[in-house]
């Protein structure tokens, strides 16, 4: 499918509320998405999400011949996939600009940037080493691929523990996990990504949203783009690890500082989250707790609509409020009441409203004893 | 045939959450015991015209392990459940389109087809397409000991004999598709057949509960 084309309207809407210190979702310029990191049963395996942006990552290991030049290092190998269960405009096992885009990045943030110790990886010199094998499969686009990415690659990558070996004269035994305690990634520092999208060269916004990347990269009225994506990747100690720009060139000197300072509490903080979750996850594995995917369905946010919440929130806004009051000026109310038969308005964040369908007695077409699945 | 116990299926627990995506039309998450599938359906939408039929929609299905390269063991799988969604989906009604299909093997521990299978189909029911019917899986396995364990834990796949997968409609619960891994007798089929059928009740049951939590008409 093609993809959605993005429209003059929404374009200038979007720029306008911008440039007047509002965002769609109600957040402010220097606040990001909700972040959780789910583990899986295995070791270095993770579900990162970013507000609606979902990232699964796989770390996998094998025994392979190092390469020559490097002849006592093991080896570090990223793969983005994008499916089109990220969104209908991405094709099945089709390498796009995207996907490169998302593998470079994340290789120069994680090779280039020597964060994993890869001569702990070696077993025999000349012969056999490890190979780290990180899958990121993206199961939902709604913005800052690149920042969910980079989480889940070093979440998964610190969570990873590959089966410990002994060598005995010429062979090289490789131990299940049951044998002895597997051996966890020696990492010497933490990178993650942070995106920042740049609106008419001076407007810093971190954690774009889908729309809010596409607008920034977008051409302008006059057929020029002003604005882009600053990618900034940084490491626990505040160090710089990768700065990329796409869209327009930067000609205002402050915005690259103003966002590695941006960058550098947030990567901070972001890099203590996922070491108190390995953390925790550890604990609840000795303790023989089953870690499993299947924790992260729950059944306590049931919505009617694909879309968890409406995508326009506004600030200092409450449903309870609102009802009460019968303001049916407000544009979201009058969205809602439009189907007022079928759905409950329900609060779900502070900011926002929901529909859900009405709980009770439901509706089911009964056709004498036969069936019910006329959908 | 002997049926022991009919009314007393121990299926394995299972937990699902429909719209779990944000951009696909429709989606459901699966957990059936310990196994966890992530279905996400997109359609009818606009697909090449060298693929486009003129009669009924064009069942695209994509299935994705966790991690390594794709494999053989894929494709079959793909072709197993193109072939069951196709008969389940009232594909006539969007000619010259495509539904796609995507699935993304979250953890497996055994009874992976028949949580996916199932997954397609409350994936498929959120979407919101036409349906003939819907379709369950159930899959049984055959201990070596000769007898039939209904959806078998990891361990228990690790030593069955054989294996029997199952998928029947809900109208008439008539066979769907079967496939079967390993050696059995005609009787042990037969029986197996049977005992699936009633099982899959179970699940429709599951699939309204899901389903009425979500909206109230259908």
């Amino acid at each position: 499918m093609k993809e959605v084309f993005l429209s003059n309207c929404e374009k200038s809407f979007i720029q306008k509320i911008i440039s007047e210190g509002h965002r769609l979702d109600g957040r402010n310029y220097n606040d990001s998405r909700k972040l959780s990191i789910t583990f899986g049963s295995g070791y270095g395996s993770c579900i990162v999400s970013l507000g609606e942006t979902r990232i699964l990552a796989q770390v996998s290991c094998e025994v392979v011949q190092p390469k020559q030049i490097r002849p006592n290092e093991g080896i570090l190998y990223i793969n983005v996939e994008i499916s089109p269960m990220a969104a209908p405009q991405f094709e099945a096992n089709r390498q796009t600009d995207l996907t490169v885009y998302l593998n470079r990045l994340l290789e120069k943030c994680y090779k280039d940037s020597k964060c994993i110790d890869l001569e702990s990886l070696c077993i025999v010199v000349e012969e056999k080493v490890w190979s780290l094998r990180v899958d990121i499969k993206v199961l939902n686009h709604d913005g800052n691929l690149i920042e969910c990415a980079s989480i889940a690659t070093l979440a998964s990558l610190a969570h990873f523990k590959r089966p410990d070996v002994t060598r005995s004269g010429e062979n090289v035994i490789i131990h299940t996990l049951a044998e002895k305690d597997p051996i966890p990634t020696v990492l010497y520092h933490y990178p993650v990504c942070s995106t920042f999208a740049i609106f008419s060269n001076n407007i810093l916004i971190s954690d774009p949203s889908f729309i809010e990347e596409s607008v920034c990269t977008s051409n302008s009225e006059e057929g020029n783009i002003n604005g882009g994506l600053l990618v900034v990747g940084m490491n626990q100690y505040k160090e710089l690890c990768l700065l990329n720009l796409s869209g327009a060139a930067i000609y205002n000197t402050n915005i690259a500082h103003r966002a590695t300072l941006s960058a550098a509490d947030k990567c901070k903080t972001i890099v203590d989250l996922i070491k108190k979750t390995i953390i925790d996850d550890d604990n609840l594995r000795q303790k023989r707790a089953k870690i499993n995917f299947g924790d992260i369905i729950t059944s306590n946010h049931l919505q009617s609509l694909s879309r968890k919440d409406l995508s326009i929130c506004l600030k200092n806004f409450d449903v309870k409020e609102q009802m009460l009051q019968n303001d049916t000026a407000d544009v979201m109310d009058v969205e809602i009441s439009m189907e007022p038969s079928k759905y409950d308005v329900v609060q779900s964040l502070p900011q926002t409203a929901e529909l859900k369908a009405k709980k009770g007695a439901s509706s089911w077409i009964e056709i004498s004893s036969e069936s019910e699945e006329e959908d | 045939m002997e049926i022991e116990d009919e009314n007393n299926f121990k299926l394995r627990p299972m937990k699902c959450e429909l719209n779990y995506l944000s951009r696909s039309d429709g989606s459901a998450i699966l957990a059936q015991g310990e196994t966890v599938v992530l279905v996400s359906v997109n359609g009818p939408l606009d697909i090449k015209s060298t693929s486009q039929s003129i009669e009924k929609a064009t069942l695209e299905v994509l299935f994705c392990t966790k991690g390594g390269k794709p494999s053989v063991a894929d494709r079959f799988k793909e072709n197993i459940i193109r072939q069951t969604c196709e008969t389940a989906i009232l594909g006539c009604l969007y000619p010259r389109t495509g539904i796609s299909l995507t699935i993304q093997e979250l953890e497996d521990f055994g009874g992976l087809l028949t949580c996916t299978v199932n997954c397609a189909c409350l994936a498929l029911l959120n979407s919101g397409i036409a349906m003939r019917h819907m379709v369950a899986a159930v899959c049984c396995a055959v201990s070596e000991e000769g007898n039939l364990v209904l959806e078998p834990s990891y361990t228990q796949v690790q030593s069955a004999s054989a294996l029997l997968y199952f998928v029947f409609d809900s109208r008439e619960r008539n066979l769907v598709t079967g496939f079967t891994e390993g050696s059995f007798s005609e009787n042990t089929y037969e029986e197996a057949l049977a005992r699936c059928r009633l099982a899959s009740d179970v699940v429709f049951d599951f699939y309204r509960d899901i389903v009425k939590q979500y909206s109230d008409v259908i």
